[in-house]
């Protein structure tokens, strides 16, 4: 198949020279068994972690101040980035890999114990500068693993320095802010995955949306826990700007598939859902990453949207101030509208 | 080739300069790594589907728990005996044969043990919790060995051992050394071990039987099994009042080599010998830890530099082995169960 498709391109013009060495390049690292490939990592890190203690135990005594910190932060990422970007690294042994993995999150940890040894009117200009440093590091280091940390460190340094630094009313407004470029970033892949930069853009979309949907979660900041508004600082804007996101980035990518009346109204109704949802915005986030997922043919993301799409609607009934009785006919309903929109979908209605 | 490996491809063309932004999307689609228009549509009728049907099954089981405590006993037991006779008939009416017999069958299995669940919830009798799984246990093997599923089967293989985890955590108590041998922690690595020689001795001879993750779950729980007792007799060995724990080798270096044996030699299946690989090295860096506590005090420094060393080391051997160990079924035309022609 892959054969004929390339034939096909070739004829149409996309696609120029010889394609037989790429794929050696490309399944650099990728030949090895996955099991044995999960036991090198299982033990890269273990060996990793013992290692880290030791210079730990062994350094910590010396490092007292926060610049100190910041320094061996930055030199112990800087030196495993230098080595993980060399293509003799990233062909040889995994467990050299994890190990490297491993020594840069103890350098990430360095910095972020700097920033906590800042005084507090500082920390928000030390944590936007280690945002700034983790940006150059997805940029430069060319690994996804330790693109996706970066990315982690990068969204999590920047919305702490953003509520420091800026007007609780503003600051609450993170979410809507990662939240539209996330679902920017998904939507616009097929322009973006052909670029040269392509896999610090995939690992920037990943990282923000981790920290959002962490957030969405309930594991950190108040934000967004179902009908509990979002917490003391911006009330109710933040989360219907959430929600406004997700109708826009479902409404418009499925613009072309809405050639029927009844596809509209499937359309109309499900977004009307996403809207009657809107705080608890977990529904309609979990709804576009299973969306991207499938979209985009990614599954790990289909899988993680499915779970938040779980977690979100367990816990906007958990939270309902209603009795049993009242939930379990809301539930009725809203699994009687969804086979409603299944059949709406399944009709063959008139085409424009 | 799969799909990540597709993509990884046609991107690494993309990258280099020799297929166009546009044609990596084209040849994504055409690949059948990005869905067309029918694999949208079933998609979005099987969200739909069982999005609806989860949400009016659970509105049904919130009904039922509001009105839970104003039901009669009868009522409850009647509320769950239904559909385990429905789910059992309709086992026999569809026949276990087909997958939606199985399911059937399978739906009862379940059920037994939540009506086993509410009876101990009416007549509280102050049975030890582990009598229930193993009650739901015995009660459905006639089903289960009707069934011919390897996942009813490993479904089954849980509750025995959730019944023995149970009954051994409730032990960890005076009674273990009044009235029970502490021989008794060696039972899970015991009958996790004879259930996967069982499974593998009845391997050549029964079809259903040859599904590749079924033994590879029964190694995991084994292997599990082994390396906590393992990790245990480099703590418990000696000086202490566990009187069996020193014997405890005796058990675990021949289930090891027994695995390494087998799976390497006979049946050729990566994943057991992982499994062991990863056993031996957590019971050997435990005894590590063991050896090197005194040293933790004096220079926790040199401890810490031995283990992250030994650990690595250890680490590596397995792996060389490991893919010797592939090379050799590759190049003799011995592929491995489930694994392709690594090196």
């Amino acid at each position: 198949m892959l054969e004929r498709v390339l034939e096909q391109l070739r004829a149409e013009g996309y696609l120029q020279g010889d394609t037989g060495d790429v794929f050696a390049e490309a399944d650099a690292g990728h030949d090895l068994s996955p099991w044995v490939l999960a036991l090198q990592m299982a033990g890269g890190w273990l060996s990793a972690l013992f290692l880290l203690l030791f210079l730990g135990v062994g350094a910590a005594p010396l490092i007292d101040s926060a610049e100190a910190w910041f320094v061996v932060g930055v030199l112990i990422i800087g030196a495993t980035g230098a080595l993980m970007g060399r293509k003799e690294v990233m062909a040889g042994s995994p467990v050299w890999r994890q190990f490297l993995l491993v020594a840069s999150l103890a350098g990430h940890g360095a910095l972020l114990v700097g920033t906590m040894e800042t005084s507090s009117h500082e920390r928000g200009i030390a944590l936007a500068m280690v945002a700034l440093f983790e940006s150059f590091m997805l940029l430069w280091v060319r690994w996804m693993p330790h693109r996706i940390v970066s990315a982690l460190m990068f969204g999590g340094c920047l919305l702490v320095s953003f509520n420091k630094l800026l007007a609780p009313e503003f600051a609450a407004f993170w979410p809507p802010l990662y939240w539209a470029a996330v679902s920017a970033l998904w939507l616009s892949e097929s322009r973006w995955q052909a670029s040269f930069q392509s896999e610090a853009l995939y690992a920037l979309a990943t990282g923000l949306m981790l920290v959002v949907l962490g957030g969405s979660l309930g594991l950190f900041l108040d934000f967004s826990m179902p009908l509990r508004g979002i917490g003391a600082y911006g009330g109710v804007y933040p989360l219907a700007a959430v929600c406004a996101v997700n109708v826009i980035s479902l409404a418009v990518p499925a613009r072309p598939a809405l050639t029927a009346w009844n596809h509209v109204l499937a359309a109309v109704l499900m977004l009307a859902v996403i809207g009657l949802t809107w705080r608890a915005p977990a529904i309609g986030m979990g709804m576009l990453v299973l969306l991207f997922g499938f979209a985009r043919g990614h599954r790990w993301l289909l899988a993680l949207g499915g779970v938040v799409l779980v977690w979100g609607v367990g816990r906007f009934y958990y939270d309902l101030q209603l009795t049993l009785l009242d939930k379990s006919g809301l539930m009725v309903l809203g699994g009687v509208l969804l086979l409603s929109v299944r059949w709406l979908v399944g009709l063959k209605g008139d085409q424009k | 080739m799969g799909q990540s490996s597709l993509r990884r491809y046609l991107q690494s063309l993309a990258h280099s300069g020799q297929l166009s932004s546009t044609g990596l999307e084209i040849g994504l689609q055409r690949c059948g790594v990005l869905p067309d228009a029918e694999r949208w549509h079933r998609f979005v009728d099987r969200l739909l589907l069982g999005g609806g049907a989860l949400l009016i099954l659970a509105g049904i089981i919130f009904f039922f728990a509001f009105n839970w405590t104003g039901l009669h006993r009868f009522q409850k037991m009647a509320l769950v005996s239904l559909p385990l006779i429905v789910a059992a008939s309709r086992a026999v009416l569809v026949g276990v044969d087909r997958a939606e017999g199985k399911a059937w069958l399978a739906s009862g299995v379940v059920l037994a043990g939540v009506l086993l669940a509410v009876i101990g919830q009416i007549y509280q009798t102050g049975a030890d919790s582990e009598l229930l799984f193993a009650g739901w246990a015995v009660l459905t093997l006639p089903w289960v060995v009707a069934g011919r599923a390897p996942w009813l089967w490993l479904f089954w293989l849980v509750l025995v051992n959730t019944a023995l985890t149970v009954f051994l955590v409730g032990r960890l108590d005076v009674w273990v050394f009044f009235f029970f041998n502490d021989a008794m922690f060696w039972a899970p690595l015991l009958v996790n071990a004879l259930a996967l020689a069982l499974w593998e001795a009845l391997w050549p001879r029964i079809v259903w039987m040859r599904a590749a993750y079924a033994p590879r779950l029964i190694a995991a729980f084994s292997a599990v099994a082994g390396t906590t007792l393992g990790v245990s007799w480099w703590f418990l060995g000696s000086g202490t009042h566990w009187n069996a724990m020193p014997y405890v080798p005796l058990v675990y270096v021949p289930w090891l080599a027994a695995t390494f044996w087998f799976y390497s030699q006979h049946r050729r299946d990566i994943v057991p010998l992982v499994f062991g690989a990863l056993s031996a090295i957590v019971v050997l860096t435990a005894g590590l830890i063991d050896g090197l506590s005194d040293q933790f005090w004096r220079d926790g420094m040199a401890a810490f530099f031995m283990l992250g060393i030994s650990v690595a080391a250890m680490t590596a051997v397995a792996a060389v082995w490991l893919r010797r160990v592939l090379r050799h079924w590759s190049e003799a035309g011995m592929v491995g169960v489930g694994e392709k022609h690594h090196a």
